[in-house]
């Protein structure tokens, strides 16, 4: 992720396949000619080709075996409303405002922004899985629901408790710096999760673990998260609980 | 003579099959066209409120579905086939239920065709629909997915955890796709390690520009219903301009005045006026 930058290296071909006015083979043979005529690197291709051949067609597989279920699983127990600034872009967190900013104007984010952005902000927050549903339904111009609602309540939700995806995809804003230089221009400082400048996912990041606790400890990738938080002081927790309690109540 | 002769035509009138295209179907490869006979057979299709209402849609969103379909059913036109195409605010039908269902009425088809729709709510009322008024529907697989629903469905049966990887790799040996035999290419199924990188502090360097395409007759027409119609809908329609095709370097604003379809890059189709649908039609019109 890079300010200013929307679309990066993405192809931005999902709504041209998803109306069906390109056939998912055709991109992926010409995919892997640029490999085998030496324009394209194998990792690149293999990576690329994975996205159509491999997650499209899975997710599409899994709509139509779990339909209509999946709209009622909520594993998570996750109640809150989803923010107002996702329709309209005004927040102080500066990924998040880059996000929805780009989403608003083009209709269009590319994948990290979708499942470690707004998703990933939702999911720490605990909005009520429909409602997440609802917007990355109704934001982006490739949204179908038989791609949208898997990558949605199954990959970044958990709403359906690990049936399609074996862990939370749960981050602190530290994940953000790493892959972004969005960090770099916020108010608020990714590696804190507690006082004024604290950043709300790293504050809500632990309290979504907290929160979880019980219903991902049988989880075992899950397990070195759970232990980072079991290091936190009672102190620690309670603070953050309050940071995030806060935050919950009205998001920056 | 003449009366049975008549009884028979009104009859025979009845169109065969009533072939139901979604906005989100728009290929003339669609198993839905198997054995289509302009003689008596007949095209439906249908722009409804409902579809960009159920949900809040973006502007861009529904523009791009309505310009989609609209240059779908021009190349329908094109090949001489019976089209019947409803347009937003020139029907009285907020759904696509409403619509069909009158549709079915004057119609009477004897059968109704679609692929199946990548909407489990669409299907439950088209399904219904055709319930109602007594029209047998036949639903097709969808032939712009390598794996069907049936083949994935043997796939999951009997699999405790349905892996995305293995899934990947049933479709790459179906393919032949990056295979060499039974192995795939370079010896491993699986980059996914050396893709995870960051950019680092410099940045991405030099980003390609999307490709833009004017907006011919049709989007530009379609911008203005949406602008009007969907006006307190989210999102813009301006950030659909910009960018011509040299690659540029990251921070500097873009130039230039071309449509550029955010989703569709490369796409010669809905924002575009030469359609790749238009080429594909050339070579293939009956
Ligand atoms: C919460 C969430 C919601 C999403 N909603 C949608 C949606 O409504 N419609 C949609 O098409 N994709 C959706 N995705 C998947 C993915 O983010 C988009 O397909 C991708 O960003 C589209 O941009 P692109 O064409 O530039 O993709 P690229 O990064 O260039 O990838 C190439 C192609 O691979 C396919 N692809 C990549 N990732 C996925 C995936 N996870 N699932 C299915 N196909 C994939 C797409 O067809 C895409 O065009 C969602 C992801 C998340 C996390
Ligand atoms: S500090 Fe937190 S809110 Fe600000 S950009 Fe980084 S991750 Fe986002």
């Amino acid at each position: 992720m890079w300010d200013g930058e929307p679309f990066l290296f993405h192809s931005r071909l999902s709504a041209a396949l998803n109306l069906k006015l390109l056939h998912p083979m055709e991109v992926v043979r010409a995919a892997e000619e640029a490999y085998r005529s030496g324009h394209a690197p194998l990792p690149a291709v293999e990576g690329f080709i994975r996205q159509i051949l491999g997650w499209r067609e899975y997710v599409r597989g899994l709509y139509h075996l779990w339909m209509p279920d999946w709209l009622s699983w909520n594993a998570l127990n996750a109640h809150r409303p989803l923010p107002e600034f996702y329709w309209t872009g005004e927040t102080e967190m500066r990924c998040l405002k880059a996000t929805v900013g780009q989403t608003l104007r083009h209709g269009y984010a590319h994948h990290i922004q979708r499942l470690m952005v707004t998703g990933l902000f939702a999911l720490l927050l605990g909005v009520r899985p429909i409602e997440v549903h609802r917007w990355f339904l109704a934001i982006y111009v490739d949204a179908v629901e038989w791609v949208e609602l898997p990558n949605t309540l199954g990959m970044s939700q958990f709403a359906d408790g690990g049936r399609m995806a074996t862990k939370p995809y749960a981050a602190t804003g530290r994940y953000i710096q790493r892959m972004s230089n969005h960090c770099a221009s916020c108010r608020f400082r990714p590696e804190r999760a507690t006082g004024e400048d604290a950043c709300p996912f790293t504050a809500l990041y632990w309290h979504f673990l907290e929160r979880n606790e019980a219903r991902l400890a049988g989880n075992p990738r899950m397990r070195p998260a759970l232990t980072n938080l079991r290091r936190l002081s009672p102190d620690d927790r309670a603070a953050i609980r309050r940071k995030a309690e806060r935050i919950a109540q009205g998001p920056p | 003579m003449t009366d049975l002769a008549g009884t028979d035509r009104s009859a025979n009138d009845r169109c065969r099959n009533l072939v139901l295209v979604l906005g989100d179907q728009l290929s003339f490869d669609s198993g839905a066209f198997d054995g289509f006979q302009p003689s008596e057979d007949r095209v439906w299709m249908a722009e409804v409120d409902e579809e960009s209402e159920h949900v809040p849609s973006h502007k861009a969103r529904i523009a791009l579905f309505l310009t989609a379909m609209r240059h779908f059913a021009q190349e329908v036109r094109a090949r001489g086939w019976p089209l019947e195409y409803l347009r937003l605010g020139e029907h009285p039908f907020p759904s696509l239920a409403e619509a069909l269902a009158d549709a079915l009425r004057n119609l009477r088809p004897r059968r109704l065709v679609t692929v199946e729709p990548g909407d489990w709510r669409v299907r439950q009322a088209l399904a219904a629909v055709a319930r109602n008024h007594q029209t047998p529907l036949e639903i097709r697989p969808d032939r712009c997915f390598v794996g069907s629903t049936e083949e994935f469905a043997r796939w999951a049966a009997g699999r405790r955890n349905l892996v995305q990887e293995h899934w990947y790799r049933q479709l790459r040996r179906k393919t032949g796709v990056l295979m060499e035999g039974p192995n795939p290419v370079g010896g491993r199924w699986n980059f996914d390690a050396e893709n995870r990188a960051s950019f680092g502090p410099g940045g991405p360097g030099l980003v390609p520009r999307p490709v833009g395409f004017p907006a011919d007759r049709i989007t530009s027409e379609v911008l203005g219903l949406v602008a009007r119609r969907f006006e307190g809908h989210p999102g813009s329609l301006e950030g659909s301009i910009g960018r011509s095709r040299a690659p540029r370097r990251s921070k500097r604003s873009p130039t230039s005045s071309e449509t550029v379809c955010p989703g569709s890059a490369g796409i010669k189709t809905p924002c575009g006026t030469a359609s790749r649908s238009s080429s594909t039609a050339d070579s293939r019109r009956r």
